[in-house]
C-alpha cells in the first residue's frame, strides 16, 4: 500500500489512541515527569516495592504465636504449670488434639520457643503457626490490586484511588479451581506488539510474531497498549512477580497491527486476522475499533472464525454505537466495560451487538520494561477502557477453549454469554444494548454447575 | 456397551453353573419341585463409581433404594429361578459431567432419579450335608433410569438439563449355609459382585445444546454377603441380607430384605 493510499484510509483506521486506555495511561506518562506530584496508580504500584521487583510479603506464620500439642492424658494443671514454665499465654485451645494456640513473649522468637517447648517430654509437638493460602490465589504480589479478578473491596490502586465493591468481579479464583489453562492455547494479541522480555510475559510468548505495520517478523511493542493488553489475558501467574493473567497457563502469539501511535489500518488488522488464525492462534483478542466498517474486515473475521478462532473485540469508549470489528456480531463478542462497582461507565459505547462487559476502569496490566524508567517504576501500569476490558473475555475463551477443545467457536461464544452476570438487572433486565447479556462470570462459564432438585 | 463381555460372562456363571453341578450335590433337597413362591423385596445398595479417564479428589458414589415384586420358580428341589420387576430410586453424589458446554455435577442436593427395575436370580444346590450346605447362587439387576430433568440455575437465559442413569449389576457366588437349626438357615455369601453402567445427559440452553454419555462402574469387585432365611410358616419365607464389598479407600455396602409366599 502507498502513503498515499495509508492517507485515504486515516478515517478508516483503527486507532488504538481512540481507546479510553489511553487516558489513564497518557495520564501515568505525564504523571512520570511530575513524580512526586498528586497520588497516582504509578506511584501506588511504586511504593509496594520501591521500584525493585516485588516479592509476597505475606508472613510466612503467625508473628509470637506456637501451637503446642501435648501428650495425650496430659492433665490440665500440668499444661497450665508447663505453659507458665515457659511464660506463654493459651490463646485458644483445640481439645479434640489437645492442641494449644499460644502468645509467646516478646523477647524470644517463634522458632527459638518451639524448639525450647519441643525438648519437653509433655508436648507432643510444637511449632509455627503457619498460613495456608487458598492454592488458586496466586502469589503474585499485584494480585491484591486486580479487582477485575476478585473484588474484595480493597483500594483499586494508590491511597485515595476508588474502593471496589466486594465481588464486582469476574470471579476469576473461582474458575481456577477448574482450569488454568494449558499451554496448547494459543492467544493471538493483534495490537501494537508485545515487550518480548517483560517479567511477566517473556515465558509466555510463543515467538516473536509478526509485525504488519512494520512489515517484518518482529511484533516488539513501541506503544505499550500491546503489553497491556496481554498481560490481562495471558501474564506469568503465580510466580511471584507483578500480576495475575485470566489465563495462567495460555501462551501470547504477539501480532503487530497498529503503530506507535496506536493507529491500525484496516489492511494491517485483515492481514493480521489471517495471519494468526492461519499460525495458530485459537483465541484473538482485538482491543481497537474502527467506527466505520469494512467487508474486508467482516470478511477476515468470518475467515477466523470459520477457522475456529474465538475473537473478542473492544466496543470502543466513545459512549456511541459499538465500534467495528465488534460489530460484526456473527463473528465475535463484543466486549463493553464494568467498573470496580458493577456499573458501566458512560463511555462504554453500546449496541444491540454488545455480547458482555468485563472490568474496564483501573485495570492493571504489564508495561513494557524499556517504556518505563525502572529505577522509579515497576513495569506495570492502570488502564481504562474497553481495550482493557476486552483481554479478561479472551483469557476466559482461552479457558474454555483448553478445557473443552471439541466446542465450536459459537458454543464458546454463548457459554460466555450465557455465564455473565446481569449486574445492571435493576435498570435493565435480561439482554441489554449497555452490558449485553452481562458481566462475564469465569466460574459459572468453567466451574461444574451443581443440579438441585 | 464397554462391558458387554462381563455381562456375558455373568450370565454365563449364572445360567451354566448350576445347571452342571454334580447330580449328588442335590441330595440335600427337598422333595418339592415346582413350587411358585410370589414376594416383595426391598434393598438399598452403595457404591463408590470408577469414570474411565478420570482421577477425581472425591470419589462419585451412587446409593439406590430398591423395591420390587418376586417371583420364584422351584425347577427342581434345590433349584430356583427367580425375576424381579420393580422400581429404584438412584441417587448420586460427585458426578460430573465436563464434556457439555456448561459442566453439570450430581450432588446429594441433585436429588434421585427414578428407573424400571428388573432383575433375575438363580440358586442351585451343590451339597447339602446335615449341617452345612454349599450353593451356587448369581444375581442380576437392571435399573432402567427414566429420564429426569432439571433446571440449569444462575445462568443468563432459561437452560435444562435432562439425564438418565441406567445401571446393572452382577453378582456370582457359592453360597455357604448352616443347616443346623430349624427354621432358619443363615448363609454367607462370598462373591464377585460389578456394577457398571451409564449416566447419559442432554444440555439445551438456547441454540447451545451438548450431550455426554459416562460409563460408570463400581470401584468395589468382591464382596461377603451375611444373610438368614427364616421359614415362619411352611408357606412363608422372610430373608434378610447384608454386604460389604471392599474397595481401596472404603467400603460398599448393600441390604435387603425380601418375603416369598408360597403357593
Amino acid at each position: 500500500m502507498t502513503a498515499g493510499n495509508r492517507k485515504g484510509m486515516v478515517v478508516a483506521a483503527l486507532v488504538i489512541g481512540l481507546f479510553a486506555y489511553g487516558h489513564t495511561n497518557q495520564k501515568t506518562r505525564g504523571e512520570r515527569g511530575r513524580k512526586q506530584t498528586a497520588p497516582s496508580a504509578r506511584r501506588e504500584i511504586r511504593s509496594l516495592g520501591g521500584g525493585l521487583p516485588l516479592r509476597s510479603g505475606e508472613p510466612r506464620f503467625a508473628a509470637g504465636q506456637v501451637l503446642v500439642r501435648f501428650q495425650p492424658g496430659t492433665s490440665d494443671p500440668l499444661i497450665e504449670a508447663t505453659l507458665a514454665q515457659y511464660g506463654v499465654t493459651a490463646i485458644k485451645r483445640i481439645p479434640h488434639l489437645n492442641l494449644y494456640q499460644v502468645e509467646i513473649p516478646a523477647s524470644a522468637s517463634v522458632e527459638e520457643m518451639a524448639y525450647a517447648l519441643r525438648r519437653n517430654p509433655d508436648v507432643l509437638s510444637a511449632g509455627p503457626n503457619y498460613a495456608a493460602r487458598i492454592t488458586v490465589t496466586p502469589n503474585d504480589p499485584l494480585f491484591r490490586y486486580q479487582y477485575a479478578l476478585s473484588n474484595t473491596g480493597q483500594d483499586i490502586g494508590a491511597p485515595g484511588s476508588p474502593t471496589g465493591k466486594p465481588k464486582a468481579d469476574i470471579k476469576a479464583t473461582a474458575g481456577w479451581e477448574e482450569s488454568e489453562g494449558t499451554a496448547d492455547t494459543i492467544i493471538a494479541i493483534l495490537d501494537t506488539g508485545v515487550d518480548f522480555d517483560h517479567p511477566d510475559l517473556k515465558n509466555k510468548i510463543v515467538s516473536r510474531g509478526h509485525d504488519f505495520a512494520n512489515n517484518d517478523n518482529d511484533a516488539t511493542d513501541d506503544n505499550g497498549h500491546g503489553t497491556f493488553v496481554a498481560g490481562i489475558a495471558a501474564a506469568e501467574t503465580n510466580n511471584d512477580e507483578g500480576i495475575a493473567g485470566v489465563a495462567w497457563n495460555c501462551r501470547i502469539l504477539p501480532v503487530k497491527v497498529a503503530d506507535a501511535e496506536g493507529v491500525a489500518w484496516f489492511d494491517d488488522v485483515i492481514d493480521g486476522i489471517l495471519w494468526a488464525a492461519d499460525n495458530g492462534a485459537d483465541v484473538i483478542n482485538l482491543s481497537l475499533g474502527s467506527d466505520t466498517g469494512d467487508d474486508s474486515l467482516r470478511d477476515a473475521l468470518a475467515y477466523a472464525h470459520d477457522k475456529g478462532v474465538v475473537i473478542a473485540a473492544a466496543a470502543g469508549n466513545d459512549g456511541t454505537a459499538v465500534f467495528y470489528p465488534a460489530a460484526y456480531d456473527a463473528y465475535c463478542l463484543a466486549v463493553a466495560a464494568t467498573d470496580y462497582n458493577d456499573e458501566r461507565p458512560s463511555w462504554s459505547c453500546f449496541g444491540p451487538q454488545v455480547d458482555v462487559a468485563a472490568p474496564g476502569d483501573w485495570v492493571l496490566g504489564t508495561y513494557p520494561t524499556y517504556l518505563t524508567d525502572l529505577s522509579q517504576y515497576l513495569p506495570y501500569a492502570f488502564g481504562t477502557g474497553t481495550s482493557a476490558s476486552t483481554p479478561h473475555v479472551t483469557g476466559l475463551a482461552a479457558l474454555i477453549k483448553g478445557l473443552k477443545p471439541w466446542l465450536t467457536v459459537d458454543d464458546i461464544m454463548n457459554v460466555i454469554r450465557f455465564s455473565s452476570d446481569d449486574v445492571n438487572s435493576g435498570s435493565y433486565s435480561g439482554k441489554d444494548d449497555y452490558i449485553g447479556d452481562g458481566l462475564i462470570n469465569m466460574e459459572k462459564a468453567l466451574v461444574p454447575i451443581k443440579l438441585s432438585k | 456397551m464397554k462391558n458387554r463381555p462381563l455381562l456375558h460372562l455373568a450370565l454365563f456363571l449364572i445360567v451354566i453353573l448350576p445347571l452342571s453341578s454334580p447330580a449328588g450335590s442335590q441330595t440335600g433337597s427337598g422333595p418339592d419341585g415346582g413350587r411358585f413362591r410370589a414376594g416383595l423385596s426391598l434393598g438399598y445398595l452403595s457404591r463408590a463409581l470408577g469414570v474411565d479417564g478420570e482421577e477425581p479428589a472425591v470419589l462419585p458414589e451412587m446409593t439406590s433404594l430398591l423395591a420390587g415384586l418376586v417371583l420364584e420358580y422351584e425347577l427342581q428341589p434345590g433349584f430356583t429361578l427367580a425375576a424381579e420387576v420393580g422400581y429404584s430410586s438412584s441417587q448420586f453424589k460427585n458426578l460430573a459431567f465436563r464434556r457439555l458446554p456448561f459442566s453439570l455435577e450430581i450432588d446429594a442436593d441433585s436429588g434421585s432419579t427414578g428407573g424400571l427395575l428388573l432383575g433375575a436370580q438363580v440358586e442351585k444346590s451343590l451339597f447339602a450335608g446335615a449341617s452345612f450346605g454349599v450353593d451356587i447362587r448369581g444375581d442380576f439387576l437392571a435399573s432402567l433410569g427414566f429420564s429426569k430433568e432439571w433446571p440449569l440455575p444462575g445462568l443468563a437465559v432459561k437452560g435444562t438439563a435432562k439425564g438418565k442413569p441406567t445401571w446393572m449389576k452382577a453378582s456370582v457366588g457359592p453360597v455357604l449355609t448352616y443347616l443346623g437349626w430349624k427354621g432358619v438357615t443363615p448363609f454367607l455369601y462370598p462373591c464377585f459382585d460389578y456394577l457398571w453402567g451409564t449416566f447419559k445427559f442432554e444440555e439445551t440452553i438456547e441454540d447451545l445444546t451438548g450431550n455426554e454419555a459416562k460409563d460408570i462402574k463400581s470401584k468395589s469387585q468382591f464382596g461377603i454377603g451375611l444373610g438368614a432365611d427364616l421359614a415362619a410358616s411352611p408357606s412363608l419365607r422372610f430373608r434378610a441380607e447384608g454386604g460389604i464389598y471392599p474397595r481401596s479407600g472404603g467400603t460398599d455396602f448393600s441390604i435387603s430384605v425380601q418375603t416369598l409366599w408360597a403357593f
